[in-house]
């Protein structure tokens, strides 16, 4: 009996302090994300968390600096660019090596050869890993593999890439995670064992963290890499701080307060904005709120096709139409109903504002008797009906799409235009925008991939782009911008852009969100990154 | 018996084709293409890409095709590879199979190890106020919705007494080995007792509350069965022989009460492999009931279809091994299935 009294004392002081044990430690950083890495291709990756295992792993040839929106050296120390904007010389850093795994251990440093992989992998339609995988929708629609005429290795550790035509973003657009550097000596090792998928799926890179497991829907985990070569070239503050890194999955949001609120995650992302409200309100200790402006624009979308077969109008072919909706829209009111009156401002540009080159416009006032005169002098004085497709987004850009559509359809309603309310999933969703015969609307956000105004133009306001407006004048500015080199020149451009995209409005700019994510007081040196993937490096945890 | 096990075997075979066959092509009739939502909601897929892509998973060809080829691959073992993370179905299925398994058994285990005592004393107490009192309590639990348990669960263990943990299979300090996909195995085949309290621990409140209506279900089966059994003459007769009342009430009746429980547990315990996606959800627990929703939502086809199929396999054993259990418990079935 007295047997039995010890092991169950014994079992429950373990038991509790198990428990007690179960709060992240000094070595491990622990990161509650709402959505889960699809998987671990780098060039396929787009949202938070999945850019942010990128950015753990990899590096890529130019950088973006952690917080901000500046350029800054990563593979690449420096370069040259020709006068005729066409000819790109990298000098590339040496003593960078790569990550190894159970299936392969590296005899190379990074070179030059993993460049050309990486962009031949989705450059050319001949190359042996082209196929491996689903190919990358990043290269598709910034056509960087079409612009990219040449690459020549003029030794291990200078690269020349030569370009169809000058482009003002190409540093940028290499700055993305989804040109993260691939390893050309992991590819052969793996095509030559018949398992060319184990180069997505046991990646390895050259980034301050390396891949350890992951499991879809639950976690991803990576272990410090001793050997970046930051930390050999002295700067520390640049490579992993801590020993693990976890990205732990947790759809509901109440429960990811909850986890950081007992210690099991350090970091949390995408609080709710009731959440952050309540945090603002009613601090609790131990917890703090990082908060930066968003670099996503939440939009209404609203391609021109016709009513039906036997009503050709189109109704939002019209420029006043789209003007009456903007005036129409209070976008104050959804502000203050689906983003907490907190996380979120009002839109006036399709540019976000940490974005170099925002121009601050004035933005389109509510005016109900201004709306109804637009819609009368554009043929419809009593209005019209369409229907708005609704699926749940979840993005910091739209939060709560049910509720921004009962305040459109509501608001709508006053000037005469009368919006059904259609939900599905957003699959369904997807094909039905693609097989879209009759006029609709629906949410969408622009999500930048790069610093750059340009971001958010590329293959979306330009004519055959996704808005479907065709402007003549927003055309001329864009294949302007993407070519001009000097700075200030640019700049100009991308100002009158805006202003003519304001009273063009291929697309109803409504929100850009504040981010906010909810860090533990003694998590040290993180700032949140929303230019792609969060940066875990030089993060430490204060014992 | 082998004439018995045969004939199950054809019932399994042509259920797991009838399953296959309804699952390729329901999924199929839902709206929703698996190659858009391959890429970002913010932009469109060119089409160029998305012609390139339809080849490649093979959606150019007929339905018909589709499905034979499919069917093939099932007999060499081949269920797929899921279109986002391209890993093989089955790999995925056994990567997220034991954490159901365990949740289901430990929530099993729960509800049998209350509710069939909860049930047994309210049939033998019938009428008053402990019967009143259990069985009301079980009507409540059988009413409240899962996910409403799971967070007054966690807003209580683990917010404010801080007891529990609130989510997961074990703390992110630990990393066991998966030799056997159990948590609580591995972590004791890894020899760390720290980390197989720790998930034991993460396992305490999403077993309370996926156990919660399995709870309810076997004590109101048990008091039912057992209130027709204890009127049953066997059980006047071995209290007239003057057995002891446990002897009456464990031996006679409840091993006779527990034949139509038993029918309810196998029931229930598919159910909780299956169904178990609130639970999974609130605790974010790695099950398969996450794992197929996802894979609706994003119209995974070749997991959907594997998995579903996988999911009935296993049921389809399930359901075999409470047959089996019914000969055990009650010989007459046996000798019955025998002949």
């Amino acid at each position: 009996m007295n047997l039995v009294r010890t092991f169950i004392a014994g079992a429950l002081t373990s038991l509790i302090s198990a428990g007690l044990q179960s709060t992240a430690s000094a070595e491990t950083l622990v990161v509650c994300t709402p959505r889960s890495v699809q998987n671990l291709n780098a060039a396929q990756q787009w949202v938070t968390p999945s850019v942010d295992v990128m950015n753990a792993m990899h590096n890529r040839l130019v950088e973006i600096e952690r917080g901000g929106t500046k350029l800054v050296p990563g593979l690449a120390t420096s370069w040259e660019i020709s006068e005729d904007g066409l000819i790109y010389t990298f000098h590339l850093r040496k003593g960078v090596k790569w990550h190894s795994n159970p299936l392969f251990t590296p005899t190379r440093d990074f070179n030059a050869d993993d460049v050309i992989f990486t962009i031949d992998r989705y450059r050319d339609p001949n190359h042996f890993f082209h196929g491996v995988g689903v190919g990358s929708q990043y290269f598709d629609y910034t056509k960087i593999d079409k612009n990219i005429v040449e690459m020549k290795k003029v030794d291990d550790y200078t690269l020349q890439i030569t370009l169809a035509k000058p482009t003002a973003v190409f540093l940028e657009q290499m700055a993305s995670e989804s040109v993260s550097i691939q390893s050309a000596q992991y590819g052969e090792a793996m095509k030559d064992a018949g398992t060319p998928d184990q180069v997505d799926l046991q990646p390895i890179g050259t980034g301050p963290f390396r891949f350890v497991a992951f499991q879809k829907e639950v976690m991803t985990r990576f272990a410090k890499f001793d050997d970046y070569w930051a930390i050999k070239e002295g700067d520390a503050s640049r490579g992993a701080l801590v020993d693990d890194l976890v990205v732990v999955v947790t759809p509901d949001p109440t429960v990811r307060l909850a986890q950081v609120k007992a210690g099991e995650c350090n970091i949390l992302i995408d609080p709710s904005a009731a959440d952050v409200l309540d945090l603002v309100s009613t601090p609790v200790e131990g917890l703090a709120l990082a908060t930066v402006p968003g670099t996503s624009t939440g939009l209404l979308y609203c391609p021109l096709l016709p009513f039906s077969d036997a009503d050709q109008r189109v109704p939002m072919g019209d420029m006043k139409v789209r003007q009456a909706f903007a005036h129409a829209i209070d976008k104050q009111a959804i502000i203050e109903a689906v983003f907490g009156g907190a996380t979120g401002t009002v839109a006036t540009s399709f540019v976000p504002p940490p974005i170099p080159g925002f121009v601050e416009l004035e933005p389109y006032s509510r005016d109900v008797e201004k709306a109804k005169q637009l819609l009368a002098e554009a043929g419809y004085p009593d209005g019209f009906t369409i229907e708005l497709w609704l699926a749940p987004l979840n993005r910091s850009y739209m939060p709560n799409s049910q509720r921004a559509a009962e305040l459109v359809q509501a608001d709508l309603a006053e000037v005469g235009v009368k919006v059904n309310i259609i939900a599905m999933d957003m699959a369904e969703l997807r094909q039905k925008r693609r097989d879209a015969k009759y006029a609709y609307m629906a949410f969408s956000g622009l999500n930048m991939d790069y610093p750059h105004a340009n971001a958010a133009v590329d293959g979306m306001f330009s004519c055959g782009g996704w808005s479907t407006v065709c402007d003549e004048e927003i055309e001329r500015l864009y294949q302007a911008g993407k070519v001009e080199l000097d700075k200030e020149k640019s700049a100009d451009i991308y100002a009158h852009l805006q202003k003519r995209f304001r009273e063009v409005l291929p697309v109803l700019p409504l929100a850009n969100p504040i981010e906010f994510q909810v860090v533990s007081s003694n998590v040290q040196n993180y700032k949140i990154h929303t230019l792609g993937g969060q940066a875990f490096w030089g993060v430490s945890i204060k014992p | 018996m082998l004439r018995y096990l045969a004939g199950r075997a054809a019932v399994a075979f042509f259920t797991l084709l009838g399953v296959s066959l309804a699952t390729f092509f329901l999924i199929r009739l839902i709206p929703g293409d698996p190659i858009l939502l391959l890429m970002p909601a913010e932009r469109e897929i060119s089409e160029e890409r998305y012609q390139q892509l339809i080849i490649q998973f093979g959606f150019d060809r007929p339905l018909w095709e589709q499905y034979f080829r499919y069917i093939a691959g099932l007999f060499s073992g081949d269920l797929g590879i899921s279109a986002f993370t391209r890993q093989p179905v089955l790999s995925e299925f056994m990567s997220y199979f034991p954490a159901t398994i365990e949740l289901a058994l430990t929530a099993t285990c729960f509800g049998l190890l209350l509710g069939v005592p909860a049930g047994m004393i309210a049939a033998l107490a019938r009428g008053t106020a402990i019967d009143l009192g259990l069985m009301s309590a079980a009507l409540v639990g059988f009413s409240m919705p899962v996910f409403w348990w799971g967070m007054i669960l966690i807003t209580f263990f683990s917010g404010y007494l801080g007891w529990t943990p609130v989510s997961g299979r074990i703390s992110v300090l630990y990393f066991p080995t998966p030799t056997t996909g159990f948590m609580l195995a591995d972590t004791l085949l890894g020899g760390d007792l720290r980390a197989f309290w720790s998930a034991l621990n993460h396992l305490i409140l999403p077993t309370v509350t996926l156990g919660i209506i399995p709870l309810a279900i076997f004590a109101r089966q048990t008091r039912s069965a057992m209130a027709e059994v204890l009127n049953e003459d066997y059980v006047r007769t071995a209290r007239a022989k003057g057995l002891s009342e446990f002897r009456v009430v464990v031996v006679h009746a409840l091993r006779n009460a527990l034949i139509p429980v038993t029918t309810v547990v196998g029931l229930t315990m598919g159910g909780l492999l299956a169904g178990a996606i609130l639970t999974e959800t609130v605790f974010a627990w790695p099950g398969i009931g996450t794992w197929i929703v996802k894979a609706i939502l994003s119209r995974d086809y070749q997991v959907i279809q594997g998995g579903i199929l996988l999911i009935a396999l296993v049921l389809i054993l399930v359901n075999f091994a409470v047959d089996v259990l019914y000969g055990v418990l009650d010989p007459r079935i046996r000798a019955g299935g025998a002949s």
